[in-house]
């Protein structure tokens, strides 16, 4: 009873702080969006430009602290993992809840190949995004007659299912006891052991991820998979061919978080199945709606800042998994378009001011959020 | 123009078009009127490929269209303002406009009809960088028939334009109509208010539970005793 009281009190204040968090993150990040699309387009060069510097000079500046440079290369690949779902929930608007289900098959492709055939790590990550794009165009497929929260339920059961035959297919996946050993990837002879070479490579996967999404949401193709998002009739009168919009966005995101769970395989050099369960997906989750359902700088914030907050947060390890749970309930009532939104500039009321004119007085202050 | 005939339209069991003929001339306005449920707008949706469990003909100046996905519909020139305008509530309105654009590829016209687009609707070149879904009923209106305006079409379908506006913003939204048919454009307008549909229509069909009741000059329609009783609230 004692302990029943002791948890429920200390939820009850991760639910206070989280409150008091989102708001005052909304806040600062409403105010530096409003600043910097205010300042002309020179500064904000410099502004990218140093930036630019500090991520691709991060290993010699992180160099004192191999376990600050660790945690960097995981916040890239959730950046890369993120980047990908949204292009599922935030360009097609389609909810998937079963991201991981790549994440892991991409991972195993690579641990297999190269662990029982010896290929190369390249050709290795190459068929891994080549098996989850098919996978994806799977899983696309129900999309057609799907939607929404029946889809959500259609995605956690492909993972849940993925994650299982991992488990159980112990003759080729070695069931919970994992694939160890696997290697290194090299160039001309040289083995890229050390982190710095896997810093790179990953940034390489977060700089072509972020350059797809680019091209993606200033194209044609993302004009019209807005359109479907926004309204799917409107979009097929006007000729857009919605069906395979969106079995295109699941096959790119699966394709590209096949590639990182590739690298992710040869990074830890094990795979194991515990690393791609139904959380990993929902933690995947946490980070788009975070950082802005939509947006490719938002998304990025939210994946670096979710994955060093729970780094920064070990004392209180256990409650990781209800605060993701709590910030989800939480973002959704008071910050449903995230910390970065375009609508922010745009001065669209959301659903987030309508709910703060009906809710309780008291309450509004947490609900309503300020528009620029 | 556009020659219907025999469309039968299925909603699962139910036969919601019981063999619709009609067609349209080039540059002519035809509206067809009818009651709530009566069909006019599955008529459209059927038209546009929207629906496609349909059996009959609709040919598109002797082409068969029927069977033919949305999409090449619109390229091979109809284009459709859905009913309740459905606006792109997140894009704003120039991007509206360009979806409107979607299926063709030659850049530079499409900045001409878009610039086209803003003179015949100043109001939307005013609010060109404003999200779609801030704008009022009858500016969303007009967004939606300039957006379908922009895909080039040879018939333009309205699907009951008139809904949800104030009286004052259809009187403009239908001088824009008749406006747009003075230059050339052949329209087909479903509309429940008969009465302003048939004021600006060459033809009319009166629609009645997937049938065609009857049909005439529009005018004449008007003036019509069984058009006056049932739809326009005349003894």
């Amino acid at each position: 009873m004692a302990n029943f009281i002791k948890v429920s009190a200390n939820l009850g204040f991760a639910v206070f702080v989280l409150f008091i968090a989102i708001k005052i993150l909304s806040r600062v990040f409403d105010a530096i969006t409003i600043k910097y699309s205010a300042i002309d387009k020179k500064k904000q060069r410099v502004i990218l430009a140093v930036f630019g510097a500090m991520i691709i000079f991060w290993p010699f500046l992180a160099k004192g602290s191999p376990y600050i440079f660790r945690t960097s290369i995981m916040a890239l690949i959730y950046v890369v993992l993120a980047l990908s779902l949204n292009m599922v929930i935030g360009f097609a608007g389609q909810l998937s809840m079963g991201h991981s289900a790549f994440f892991g098959i991409g991972a195993y492709v690579v641990a297999l190949l190269t662990v029982n055939f010896g290929i190369s790590f390249w050709i290795a990550m190459i068929m891994a995004g080549i098996v989850t794009a098919i996978f994806g165009f799977i899983l696309g497929i129900p999309t057609l007659r799907l939607k929404g929260d029946y889809l959500a339920i259609t995605t956690i059961g492909f993972a849940e299912i993925v994650r299982l035959i991992l488990v159980n297919w112990t003759k080729v996946t070695k069931g919970p006891a994992g694939i160890p050993g696997i290697p290194s990837p090299q160039i001309f002879g040289w083995v890229l052991r050390s982190n710095v070479a896997y810093y790179y490579i990953v940034l390489a996967l977060v700089i072509l991820t972020i350059f797809i999404s680019y091209r993606l949401l200033h194209s044609r193709l993302g004009l019209g998979l807005i359109a479907v998002k926004d309204d799917e009739i409107a979009a097929e009168a006007m000729g857009v061919n919605s069906t395979n919009l969106k079995i295109l966005a699941f096959v790119l995101a699966g394709a590209i978080a096949g590639m990182t769970g590739g690298f992710f395989a040869s990074f830890i050099h094990y795979v194991n199945p515990d690393n791609f369960t139904y959380m990993e997906s929902v933690l995947i989750l946490c980070m788009v709606v975070l950082g802005g359902v939509g947006s490719i700088s938002g998304v990025i914030i939210g994946a670096v800042v979710l994955t060093i907050l729970p780094e920064a947060l070990r004392d209180i390890s256990t409650y990781r998994y209800a605060v993701y749970g709590l910030l989800l309930i939480v973002m959704m009532i008071i910050r449903p378009q995230g910390m970065i939104s375009k609508e922010n500039l745009k001065g669209v009321t959301t659903n987030a001011d309508n709910g703060g004119k009906r809710g309780y007085k008291g309450l509004r202050w947490f609900s309503s959020s300020k528009q620029g | 123009m556009l020659q219907v005939k025999d469309l039968n339209v299925y909603y699962g069991g139910i036969h919601a078009l019981k063999g619709i003929s009609f067609h349209i001339n080039a540059g002519e306005i035809v509206t067809l009127v009818g009651s709530n449920g009566a069909g006019k707008s599955t008529t459209l949706r059927a038209i546009s490929g929207l629906i496609q469990s349909r059996t009959g003909s609709i040919a598109l100046e002797d082409k068969e269209i029927l069977g033919m996905p949305s999409e090449k519909i619109v390229e091979l020139g109809i284009s459709q303002v859905p009913e309740g305008r459905r606006i792109f509530t997140g894009l704003d309105v120039e991007e509206n406009l360009l979806m409107g654009a979607y299926l063709r590829n030659d850049k530079k016209e499409i900045q001409e009809d878009l610039e086209y687009a803003f003179k015949i609707f100043p109001r939307l070149k005013e609010r060109r960088k404003q999200a779609g879904g801030t704008l009022s009923g009858g500016e969303q209106q007009m967004l939606a028939i300039a957006r379908a305006l922009m895909a080039r079409p040879k018939v333009l379908m309205l699907d009951e334009p008139s809904m949800g506006l104030a009286p004052i913003v259809v009187e403009e939204i239908f001088e824009c109509i008749t406006e747009l048919n003075q230059k050339g454009l052949t329209v087909l307008l479903v509309e429940q208010n008969a009465n302003i549909a048939l004021q600006v229509a060459h033809t009319g069909y009166v629609v009645e539970t997937g049938n065609i009741a009857f049909s005439g000059k529009a005018p004449d329609l008007l003036k019509d005793d069984r058009v006056r009783k049932a739809y326009l609230g005349e003894d």
